[in-house]
């Protein structure tokens, strides 16, 4: 342990994670509005886009952090024009045009290193662009990602509502005062910036991940934007750190020490999110299946107590599948009094709405033309869905009928 | 074509003339040396790229393929060369030009050597002599030659090798440690007893981990050195960060698996030993000081930020400013003789309609008969062949904020992290208008109590309140509807008809894309009747007739049915 806190002590640990969980923040917010407007394959692009400008950058300036920079994102500006130019005008499907675009510049980049690195003498390691290299952070890489980060944040802030408005409803965003073209370049532009931060960190191929998966994540957990954008910005920050942290224990490569964070983060959203969780769900379902079983016990039992059918509770319990947990149920419900097989007063209510829900249902679709047969197990299927306000109109339409379609009662 | 044809064979069968081939730069010059002018030899690497992790390029193979004697350095220095050869088909004779040479055995990996052996002078001695053994045994006729050219060059590696041992003695014994990037250097340390300690091992391609990072500051600092030195092949980056945090300078520029390019003073063998040696004794010597010059990076800083800032005020002026807009009775909304084609297939042409403000149009067409488009070009989203639509006399398409819409439900996005609220709140924004005003219009719909629902928790009725609620929140003189009524229950539809009327009431102009025929007369003041022209327009009562109906409709369209069974009543 000690000697894992002793590495803090090292000035590029730190500022390797400072960086990290900088872009991670960065990402992670602006992840946001990419996954909600489903680009996430433009943030892929673009990351990949910007090779060219790195080694045009480098052509003009040297090996400079300003000079990557700028020429970066003034590549990531020309991928998002061709990108959009092409999608609009050029009649190629959305997503094609993105991959043409951004393949055949990153390919141009490819191609720039490699006679740069046979011609020039120069050694701009490839490697280095596609996993990053966050150890080789330095103060000049953590100002300009720190000035990133406040642009960036800033300019969410700042412009929240129009990217809200122009994200929800971009084709209508006009009438709402949010001119849609203008935000989609800005969010282009605070991507470029975002995706060239982060290059040092995770590097081309991993950037995609921090700009979806904390956002992804996000989007389980809540239902609406401002906590998503808060919730996303802290799993970034999060899975950096954690990575960051990862990736020094077990001396293993930053960039995919991160993304796994965050995935193994997505996977407990997934599973156990109060709302949208597959557990939750899962539980859900269960107890709906089971007040559907119960339910089913209780028109049983009402039939029999009333005479349409022949037998007694006995009968019902033999003759029906019903389990001695679902007899239970019944009468934690309230429904049927203990002990004895007799329903109480709200037992008996339910089940007649719920045997009134069921043949006005098999009138309605006997009405529709559906034959006799055939009426009984779909209605069994929606008696349980049906509300009081719908049945309600369904009888006026119907004309108030007495009988169902077999004949039975329709009690009121 | 022929020609053309001609041309690639003539590439595939070309076999340029038979000549000496090196893997590296220094090689080749050493080879160039001992030959003379009897023949070019060529450096399969350029100058600068490192042979450890070179990949050869298609042109590297017909080199190799046409060699008559190839020179290469051995101890794995070229891990990627014996597949070419192989794929070359070369019958050249191959010279390891580190036979007989003591080898360091590389760390970390069992069984493999340091490939560096070139480094150290006395070595050289033992290439030149490789060298030139296979030199007369391929070339016989320039034996005489080459003698006299090893002999010279022998006694040129003598000098420098006594010149190396002076200059070395000048550096204080206890600063002799050379910090570099990757091994290259074990071969000279262990022959004029210098240190060395290196970040990356003897090949360039491992990775660097933090651990090595920690061993290379703390050493440094255990040292005392003031200077640690980058290589010319390797990305200089990790180093100079290593440098500002140890707090020591780059000493300088080594060259070690290439030559320089001309003019840098390491463009041959020689020059490149008497470079290193001059640079490694002035950065071991000097004191140790402070650098980084963070100037030029500071300006960029401050650029960058007045550019990026100056977005934020150009697009606050584009998107932040407030909307004003004034609903009078009987504006005009004059839609002058536009013509819309999608892909050069007309959808309307020379369409005129006049409407006013205060009153409820609906809108009736069979699919496909231009409401939609109609709507678009209103609303300006779709650009107009030709005509004007002009909006109290002005252009429409210059005036924001003048039309609220309330979109088509298949159009929105329900699964959107937003709650009803937010939705009706979206209409707030950009005008001058309190935040009162929302739950006054959520309150109007009925809608107030599931103002904390996400929309898509909510029914179609109420999704539905939500999107005219924001409508009125907007408080634009005209409001559009893209079939309102569509999946909506009655209870629903009665509401929003309500309040649309009091709206028009009060002056708006009310636009209704209806599918409905049998409410039109209940529901609207005006009719538009639209079948790839326009058929009718007026009031209802004038206009709504069987006549018009038929022609509307003649198209069989979705409709057609329900149309003939209104002509029947």
């Amino acid at each position: 342990m000690n000697e894992f806190l002793s590495l803090f002590d090292y000035a590029y640990v730190g500022r390797a994670l400072l960086a990290s969980s900088m872009v991670g923040i960065m990402c992670g917010v602006l992840g946001c509005f990419i996954v909600l407007r489903n680009m996430s394959l433009i943030g892929d692009a673009l990351s990949h886009a910007i090779l060219p400008g790195v080694v045009v950058g480098f052509l003009i300036a040297g090996a400079q952090t300003f000079a990557f920079f700028t020429g970066s994102v003034v590549a990531g500006m020309i991928a998002a024009i061709l990108i959009t130019y092409l999608q609009r005008h050029a009649k190629t499907k959305n997503d094609a045009a993105i991959g043409i675009v951004f393949t055949s510049m990153f390919a141009l980049g490819v191609m720039g290193i490699s006679a740069l690195t046979r011609q020039e003498g120069v050694h701009l390691d490839l490697k280095d662009f596609l996993f990053g290299n966050v150890l080789g952070i330095g103060p000049q890489d953590l100002m300009l990602t720190g000035l990133m980060l406040f642009f960036v944040i800033g300019s969410v802030g700042f412009f929240y509502k129009s990217l809200f408005i122009s994200t929800f409803q971009p084709n209508i965003s006009g009438t709402l005062g949010v001119p849609a073209g203008i935000i989609h370049y800005f969010l282009m532009l605070l991507l470029s910036l975002a995706v060239v931060s982060s290059l040092q960190s995770v590097g081309v191929i991993l950037v995609v991940a921090m700009l979806i998966i904390p956002a992804s994540t996000a989007y389980l957990l809540t239902h609406r934007l401002p906590w998503m954008l808060v919730i996303s910005g802290m799993i970034g920050a999060v899975s950096a750190i954690f990575g960051m942290i990862w990736a020094i224990v077990w001396e293993t490569t930053p960039g995919p020490a991160m993304t796994l964070t965050g995935t193994f983060i997505y996977l407990l959203a997934l599973l156990f999110s109060p709302q949208k969780g597959l557990i939750v769900r899962y539980f859900k379902k269960r107890i709906r299946q089971k007040d559907h079983q119960c339910e089913d016990l209780l028109k049983e039992v009402y039939k029999v107590q009333f005479g349409e059918k022949n037998g007694n509770g006995r009968w019902a319990e033999q003759q029906f599948y019903a389990s001695k947990n679902t007899w239970k149920r019944l009468e934690k419900k309230g429904w049927k009094q203990r002990g004895i097989q007799e329903l109480s007063k709200e037992g008996v209510l339910r089940a007649e709405s719920l045997i009134r829900a069921h043949r006005l249902w098999e009138s309605y679709l006997h009405q529709l033309g559906v034959t006799e047969n055939e009426l009984h197990p779909m209605a069994e299927s929606v008696e349980h869905h049906l509300h009081a306000e719908f049945l309600k109109e369904l009888d006026r339409d119907l004309g108030h009928p007495d009988k169902d379609p077999h004949g039975s009662n329709i009690p009121r | 074509m022929r020609r053309i044809v001609f041309f690639f064979f003539f590439l595939i069968f070309y076999r340029g003339s038979a000549q000496i081939v090196a893997t590296t730069s220094f090689l080749a010059d050493i080879t160039q040396n001992l030959i003379g002018s009897h023949q070019k030899v060529v450096s399969l690497l350029p100058i600068g790229s490192d042979p450890h992790i070179y990949e050869p390029v298609p042109g590297d193979v017909r080199i190799l393929a046409n060699a008559e004697l190839i020179v290469k350095n051995g101890f794995h220095l070229e891990g990627w060369l014996d597949k070419v050869l192989e794929n070359s088909g070369t019958t050249a004779m191959i010279v390891t030009s580190t036979e007989g040479i003591v080898p360091i055995s590389a760390t970390g990996f069992e069984n493999a050597y340091d490939p560096h052996a070139w480094m150290s002078v006395k070595n050289a001695k033992r290439y030149v002599e490789n060298i030139s053994r296979a030199l007369i045994r391929t070339y016989p006729d320039w034996q005489k030659d080459i003698e006299k050219n090893s002999r010279e060059y022998l006694q040129k590696l003598n000098e420098l090798d006594a010149w190396i041992l002076g200059q070395i003695q000048q550096i204080p014994s206890e600063k002799r440690v050379l910090f570099t990037s990757h091994d290259a250097f074990r071969y000279f340390g262990r022959d004029y007893g210098i240190q060395v300690e290196s970040i990356l091992g003897t090949s360039t391609d491992a990775d660097v981990r933090i651990e090595d990072l920690d061993r290379m500051i703390s050493k440094i600092d255990q040292t005392g050195v003031a200077s640690i030195f980058v290589e010319s092949t390797i990305n200089p980056k990790m180093m100079q960060q290593i440098a500002k945090d140890a707090g020591v300078r780059i000493g300088g520029n080594l060259f070690a698996d290439s030559l320089g390019p001309k003019g840098s003073g390491a463009s041959s063998y020689l020059e490149m030993i008497r470079h290193d040696v001059s640079t490694l004794v002035a950065g071991l010597n000097s004191k140790k000081s402070e650098n980084g010059n963070f100037q030029s990076f500071f300006w960029f800083l401050i650029i960058l930020s007045f550019l990026l800032f100056s977005t934020w005020i150009w697009l606050g002026f584009k998107v932040r400013k407030k909307i004003n807009t004034q609903i009078e009775k009987s504006a005009e909304l004059q839609i002058i003789n536009i013509s819309v084609t999608y892909d050069h297939v007309p959808v309307f042409s020379h369409l005129h309609l006049n409407l006013k403000g205060g009153k409820i149009y609906g809108m009736v067409g069979p699919n496909g008969s231009g409401k939609s488009t109609l709507v678009k070009a209103i609303l300006g989203h779709q650009p107009l062949e030709s005509g004007n639509i002009l909006w109290k006399k002005r252009p429409l398409s210059k005036q924001v904020g003048e039309i609220s819409y309330v979109p088509q439900k298949d159009e929105i996005d329900f699964s959107f992290p937003a709650t009803a609220f937010d939705v009706v709140k979206m209409g707030q924004y950009r005008r001058n208008i309190p935040l009162e005003e929302v739950q006054i219009q959520m309150e109007r719909l009925g809608i107030w109590e599931w103002k904390n629902r996400p929309i898509g928790q909510l029914s179609g009725g109420q999704q539905q309140r939500c999107f005219v609620a924001r409508a009125l929140v907007q408080n634009a003189p005209i409001i559009v509807l893209d079939e309102p009524f569509v999946g909506i229950d009655a209870t629903t539809e009665a509401k929003i008809m309500e309040v649309l009327k009091s709206e028009a009431d009060r002056g708006k102009l009310i636009l209704v894309i209806h599918h409905d025929l049998s409410k039109v007369t209940q529901y609207f003041d005006e009719v538009i009747m639209m079948n790839r022209r326009l058929v009718a327009s007026g009031p209802v009562e004038h206009t709504f007739t069987k006549d018009n109906i038929e022609k509307t409709f003649s198209a069989p369209g979705i409709h057609f049915h329900q149309a003939q069974q209104l002509m029947k009543s």
